[in-house]
């Protein structure tokens, strides 16, 4: 089965591309000290705002830091948030889903109420609380991010259950003796993980997103280690002369969303219709 | 009225091409009721599908002719087909759910289809339509013709089906499990309202079904269908007594009746080949009881059998009776 | 004989749209080992509900339920999961109600996990459970999708069984299939009750198949049970008009058999059911008592019942 759908899936040219550039990103992060030309906080105050060259192939920012080795080290920062928020949003989201859908009932409504109290906080007001409680940094960036994407999760992960229960082979199970959070993790979970890979995947790219955003405004990882946000946010005032710190920050951002879309969608045609077509 | 030869309807698969159906040959006369019966996968809905030119994407004619009143149709283009549906051949189909649009009142529905091939006015579609519900047993037409589908029952469903069916007075009516449905009572409701709609228009019907009991009570004659191919055809009443191919005669013996209990049922051992995996010989021969060398060496054709029957199988004459 | 799987005063509500929807009402029934009892009846006259009830995957509103003699209707979930060993199903939808992630393996197993086996003796019970259905033991290691509807529908009663069951319910077991597979998997629904002494309940909309396997029969409608008996009294001399409707309605292979004669009407919505007894409206036999009153379930002949001012 596994095969098949790794063929499925790279027969999605929109999923190769999405993947390719997911790759990539992810290659970057992990061999960044490798790629990265220059430290990332070696600052040259003679050189500031250099035009690319061979030594700067991007250019250095307002302290004179080379741009390239801080859009790769950036993509640590943008990953490591990425990946953890999605773990725990996953995580937590799928739980309490799964047994709020299955179970019905007050559990239901009890967890439904949490997760429509949670949504009513926009995400930067709750980042900002969060940050006042911890400091910023990237922990913060991560609980925040982490808060206001699980009920999201968890919405998706109960109106699946909520379908599957339908299914007959859960009745059989129940019939079969096994018990509920048995029929949970080894009957209905296989049948909604690849709902749940498809929102995980385009997730990921409106967390780095979020996550820029959140640094943007300064509550996100501090100086001097770099994130994407906080390199556009340290070239805005310069964008009329020198341009290409907030451009290439926004262009990889903006390329790293489109990958983990792509991909996403490439998973979601590769699971849903043929599937069903058979 | 209708002739179809030699058919052959192919649809585009992973791997190619697939002959789903290979020389389908059959023709009705006017008002009579032809019985198409086979299983899931014998190609009996393809067939009435690429009659009414609704093959779709996947499907195409690849080979045979069909003629309606002496029309060719699969010469025609898509329009002309179109001009054709519905006031001269007319389709009803398994789930009314799913054919009625369910945000149109009903009334509008019918319309829809005369003033497609009708010169009328709206007020006398109207009454046209009121006057076909009527006609189709639906109790007080002039409120119902204003209720949306979710609000008939499955059986009142399948006589709005009907009634759109009929509106122009088509010659052909094709019906595809019509009554699969539909629980025992109504399906025998609906199955009078066919009989007497032959009976007053002279429509001829083409009944398809999986279930003999439904062929045996309408059709004046019977074609029964194997893997894409018409394996048998007679009168009904012939096939049903003295069936002449293996599998109609299993068919037939396999089926629990309510008039007596058999202490065990005779079956039909492994399943019907899928298209295109038998190149040659009897498709029935690996499961038929009957199969000898010839049945793999030669492929057997639909050949005269007594009069007026035909038969695919070189031993159709030795288990007759 | 005691009763495998006992039903007494059954019924069950739903509510609807601020209405109450009665699908069964006042069921009694019982199933002794070795005996098959077939259900009839068409939509609306609550089987479905019944099998569920049946099954406790619904809990019904009024009446007990009684399994092996032990009375298990206020059971929760939890201690009744020890006893479902006793009470297995076969679904209608041989594609739903098998898993399509598990393994045939995983799925006919399914039953003996609580049971506490061993893995070896888990896998041999598997394998013999397949050969018994006649299925290949290679198809362990297999998903449902590799496998035609019959051969699903095999796999289910294998798991079905493999605990040993002492009742078996069929909810349509045999409606989703071709007609030539349906004759293998009645005569292989018979073998096994043989072979085994099971209960069985077989709910189905077809009466051949139901004449077929059944030792005694019971005919619904809207939610009741209008008639009770032995197979051959009831297919042979049917005494409650709907029963003669419901048999005369259907469409008979046979040669020169009796065209057939409609009930006119509808089946009413079992939100609307008309008072006294439900087939008032609709039975050419109705007569004065009929809309005010309801019939008891009265002794026609010995074993037979039915539930009509005008049997016969």
């Amino acid at each position: 089965m596994r095969s098949m759908l790794l063929r499925r899936v790279l027969r999605q040219k929109g999923a190769v591309i999405g993947g390719t550039i997911v790759l990539s990103v992810v290659l970057t992060a992990l061999l960044a000290p490798l790629l990265a030309p220059h430290p990332f906080d070696a600052t040259d105050l003679l050189n500031t705002w250099a035009s690319p060259d061979d030594v700067n192939p991007l250019g250095t920012d307002q302290l004179g830091r080379d741009i390239l080795s801080r859009l790769i080290i950036g993509a640590r920062v943008s990953l490591a948030v990425g990946l953890s928020v999605v773990t725990v949003t996953l995580v937590v989201g799928v739980s309490v889903g799964m047994v709020a859908g299955y179970f019905g009932g007050r559990t239901d409504a009890f967890f439904m109420r949490a997760v429509d109290i949670v949504l009513a906080f926009p995400e930067v007001v709750l980042a900002i609380l969060v940050a006042a409680v911890l400091g910023p940094g990237l922990l913060t960036v991560i609980v925040a991010l982490s808060l206001v994407w699980w009920p999201g999760i968890a919405r998706l992960a109960r109106s699946l259950v909520l379908v599957q229960k339908q299914e007959l082979y859960v009745d059989a199970a129940i019939v079969c003796g096994t018990p509920a959070v048995k029929i949970i993790w080894r009957h209905i979970l296989p049948n909604i993980a690849g709902a749940l890979l498809v929102r995980a995947s385009v997730g990921v790219g409106f967390i780095i997103m979020a996550e820029a955003t959140l640094s943007f405004l300064g509550l996100g990882v501090q100086e001097p280690v770099p994130s994407w946000g906080s390199m556009i946010r340290d070239g805005l005032p310069a964008l009329r002369t020198d341009p290409m710190l907030a451009i290439s920050a926004s262009l990889v951002i903006g390329l790293t969303i489109i990958g983990f879309n792509l991909l996403g969608d490439g998973l979601r045609d590769a699971l849903d219709p043929r599937l069903h077509g058979r | 009225m209708l002739e179809v030869e030699r058919l052959c309807v192919a649809f585009r698969g992973q791997t190619g091409p697939r002959e789903v159906l290979s020389g389908v040959s059959l023709s009705m006369r006017q008002g009579e009721i032809l019985g198409l019966v086979g299983e899931s996968g014998s190609g009996k809905s393809v067939t009435a599908l690429a009659i009414m030119g609704l093959l779709g994407e996947q499907g195409r004619i690849s080979g045979g002719r069909i003629r309606l009143d002496g029309r060719e149709l699969t010469t025609l283009n898509p329009s002309d087909i179109r001009r054709l549906r519905g006031s001269c051949m007319a389709m009803i189909f398994q789930e009314p759910m799913t054919s009625l649009n369910p945000l149109l009142r009903v009334g509008l529905q019918i319309e829809e289809t005369l003033h497609a091939h009708l010169p009328l006015s709206r007020a006398e579609a109207r009454t046209r339509a009121i006057q076909l519900l009527g006609e189709v047993g639906i109790p007080a037409p002039e409120t119902r013709v204003d209720a949306y589908p979710h609000q008939f029952s499955g059986g009142m469903r399948q006589r709005v089906m009907i009634a759109i069916a009929m509106a122009c007075a088509p010659r052909l009516l094709i019906a595809d499990e019509p009554t699969t449905a539909l629980d025992v009572t109504i399906q025998a409701q609906i199955l009078a309202l066919m009989r007497r709609l032959r009976a007053e228009r002279g429509t001829a019907i083409l009944l398809i079904t999986h279930d003999l009991g439904v062929i045996a009570q309408m059709s004046d004659r019977v074609a029964v269908m194997y893997a894409g191919e018409i394996v048998e055809a007679a009168p009904a009443g012939e096939l049903l007594h003295s069936p002449a191919h293996p599998y109609t005669r299993l068919l037939l013996a396999s089926l629990p009746t309510t008039r007596r209990r058999a202490p065990r049922l005779p079956v039909i051992e492994g399943q019907m080949p899928g298209p295109g995996t038998i190149a040659s010989g009897c498709r029935f021969r690996m499961r038929c009881p009957m199969a000898v060398p010839r049945c793999t060496d030669e492929t057997p054709v639909l050949a005269p059998f007594q009069s007026g029957r035909f038969v695919r199988c070189w031993r159709a004459g030795d288990i007759a009776t | 004989m005691s009763a495998a799987l006992e039903l007494v005063g059954v019924a069950h509500d739903f509510p609807v749209r601020g209405r109450t929807l009665r699908a069964v009402d006042g069921v009694d029934l019982a199933v002794g080992a070795g005996e098959t009892l077939g259900v009839v009846g068409e939509s609306g006259c609550g089987k479905s509900t019944l099998a569920r009830i049946m099954l406790k995957l619904t809990r019904p509103s009024e009446g007990r339920v009684r399994l092996l003699g032990e009375d298990v209707t206020d059971l929760m979930e939890s201690a009744m999961r020890p006893r479902r060993r006793h009470l297995q199903a076969v679904f209608q939808d041989p594609v739903s109600s098998l898993n399509p992630r598990l393994t045939v393996r995983d799925i006919v197993a399914e039953p003996l996990r609580p049971l506490g086996l061993r893995r070896t003796a888990m896998s041999q019970r598997v394998l013999s459970m397949l050969e018994m259905v006649g299925l290949p033991a290679d198809a362990a290691g297999r998903y449902p999708h590799a496998f035609s509807g019959g051969q699903r529908q095999r796999i289910a009663i294998a798991r079905a069984l493999a605990a040993e069951p002492r009742v078996l319910i069929c909810d349509e077991a045999t409606s989703a299939l071709d007609v030539s597979v349906q004759a293998q998997i009645l005569n292989l629904l018979a073998d096994l009750q043989e072979q085994l002494g099971l209960a069985v309940v077989f709910i189905s909309h077809n009466l051949g198949a139901v004449r077929h396997v059944s030792h005694r029969v019971a005919v619904m409608y809207l939610g009741r049970i209008v008639e009770q008996g032995p197979e051959a009294a009831i297919f042979d001399h049917p005494a409650h008009p709907y029963t003669k409707a419901l048999l005369a309605a259907v469409p008979d292979p046979a040669p020169g058999a009796a065209v057939p004669v409609p009930l006119p009407g509808e089946v009413p919505s079992p939100l609307d059911r008309p008072p006294g007894c439900h087939l008032h409206p609709r039975c050419p036999r109705t007569g004065p008592r009929c809309a005010a009153e309801v019939p008891p379930l009265v002794e026609f002949a010995p074993g037979h019942h039915v539930r009509c001012f005008y049997p016969g």
